[in-house]
């Protein structure tokens, strides 16, 4: 027998390898299924880290789920994580406001004239009242940049759940979608404005 | 009485299929590991269209895609060097279509200065109504009739007059920070940033290194005389086609 054959043939190496063949599997379930993630700074404030003026230092463990974009699956109202177009090693986590096709009224640091989503992109903001740097800063931005949905918040205990897809009140009815009519759009301003 | 098919009936019912578990958990653990290598280390890819037609051919090239040049582990210290360079050719995802990817040649990075349309000359067209498609150029259509009365046009602006100009011809952009200028070899047949503008770093998913064969190799038999130094040799490193241009 060749050394080669006989070094396989030890029981501690394989057991090695028994336990090394699951590394990839692993590595395979937190890049395009579930991995948990911890939140830090302020921009999307209501949802995670709600005070984080009174504890600077906390941070909000959620569960990221990724095979929704590895599907390609995108809606309004979820949150997301995404590279920041300007800095490709920073991941930030915001809301999608707009999907392709929509027609958003943008808020102060862009121009106030309504934008429509070029196909294949978004419009996300973050939850703040104050500015954070989202897609009024930079526009819309390629739905490849995103990488995860944050579907779950599991630390601070009393506050786990899922999280919720409802627009925050300075992104509603700003945003006019692909498939409502004229008419619509006007019923919908009216209700609004009640 | 053996019977001339009992040995094959035997051997049949010794055979036992293997036991489905153990099969199905190694089948899953290779194919995870396949797909580690090729996220990470280096992967094949075929590479289609008209739109790096002079690097790549349209009918399919089989590139070598690694992300390796762009990985840096300590992200802060070698950022500079490791983001993708002028002249590199990339795969990155798609901005109109994030389920798709495109294979682009990267004309500027972040604060470079870039004519959006920097083809000068008449306007070609691409026409392939016979199932056989090359350029042609879309004779001009501006009628001198009325200017040749008035003999006081300057040579200057009857130039300008005759050409067509593009769109985005002589519109400038900065790219932006964090971004790159993607643009196809075949400036007149490519969907690249001249229609969707900078493309985020972070879109890039890898450097093309080398063409290693073309899978569909069609050669017109008619008209290999005429390609002749036009057949590119065969797999062949992608090159950093880079000139630096002194004013």
């Amino acid at each position: 027998m060749s050394k080669a054959g006989s070094f396989f043939r030890h029981k501690g190496v394989k057991d090695a390898f028994r336990v090394l063949a699951w590394v990839p599997v692993g590595i395979f379930f937190t890049r395009h299924v579930y991995s948990l993630a911890s939140v830090t700074g302020g921009s999307m404030q209501p949802t995670f880290n709600p005070n984080l003026s009174s504890s600077p230092l906390h941070h909000d463990v959620v569960l990221l789920e990724r095979w929704s974009v590895a599907i390609n699956r995108f809606r309004r109202g979820d949150v997301v994580t995404l590279w920041s177009p300007q800095n490709p090693e920073l991941l930030t986590t915001k809301r999608i406001v707009a999907l392709e096709g929509d027609l958003v009224n943008p808020l102060p640091p862009s121009p106030p004239t309504p934008i429509r989503i070029p196909p294949g992109h978004c419009w996300v903001e973050g939850d703040s009242k104050y500015q954070t740097r989202d897609s009024n800063t930079y526009g819309p931005i390629p739905l490849g940049l995103i990488t995860s949905r944050v579907a779950y918040i599991l630390w601070p205990w009393p506050r786990r759940g899922l999280v919720d897809t409802d627009l925050p009140t300075k992104s509603k009815g700003r945003v006019r979608t692909l498939g409502q009519s004229f008419l619509q759009s006007k019923f919908g301003e009216a209700l609004n404005n009640d | 009485m053996a019977s001339p098919y009992s040995r094959f009936r035997n051997v049949f019912s010794r055979y036992r299929p293997p036991p489905l578990l153990p099969t199905t958990i190694r089948t899953i653990q290779i194919l995870a590991t396949l797909h580690l290598v090729s996220t990470t280390l280096v992967e094949l890819r075929i590479c289609t269209g008209f739109s790096m037609l002079p690097t790549l051919s349209q009918h399919g090239d089989c590139v070598l895609v690694s992300p390796l040049p762009y990985w840096s582990p300590f992200s802060e210290t070698h950022t500079r060097s490791k983001r993708p360079k002028r002249g590199d050719v990339v795969v990155a995802t798609s901005p109109m279509d994030p389920s798709q990817t495109v294979c682009k040649r990267v004309l500027g990075v972040e604060g470079d200065l870039i004519e959006i349309e920097p083809r000068r000359g008449n306007q070609r067209k691409w026409i392939d109504n016979a199932g056989v498609g090359f350029m042609v150029d879309i004779p001009q259509d501006i009628d001198l009739e009325g200017h040749d009365q008035d003999r006081h046009i300057s040579h200057e602006e009857l130039g300008l007059m005759s050409k067509p100009k593009r769109n985005g011809e002589g519109q400038w952009v900065k790219v932006p920070k964090g971004h790159v200028w993607l643009v196809g070899d075949n400036l007149s047949n490519s969907t690249d940033s001249r229609k969707y503008g900078p493309v985020p770093i972070a879109m890039i998913k890898g450097k093309v290194l080398a063409r290693v064969s073309e899978i569909l190799n069609l050669p017109d038999i008619s008209n290999v005389a005429e390609l002749g130094d036009q057949v590119y040799p065969n797999p062949a490193w992608i090159e950093n086609n880079l000139r630096q241009i002194d004013e």
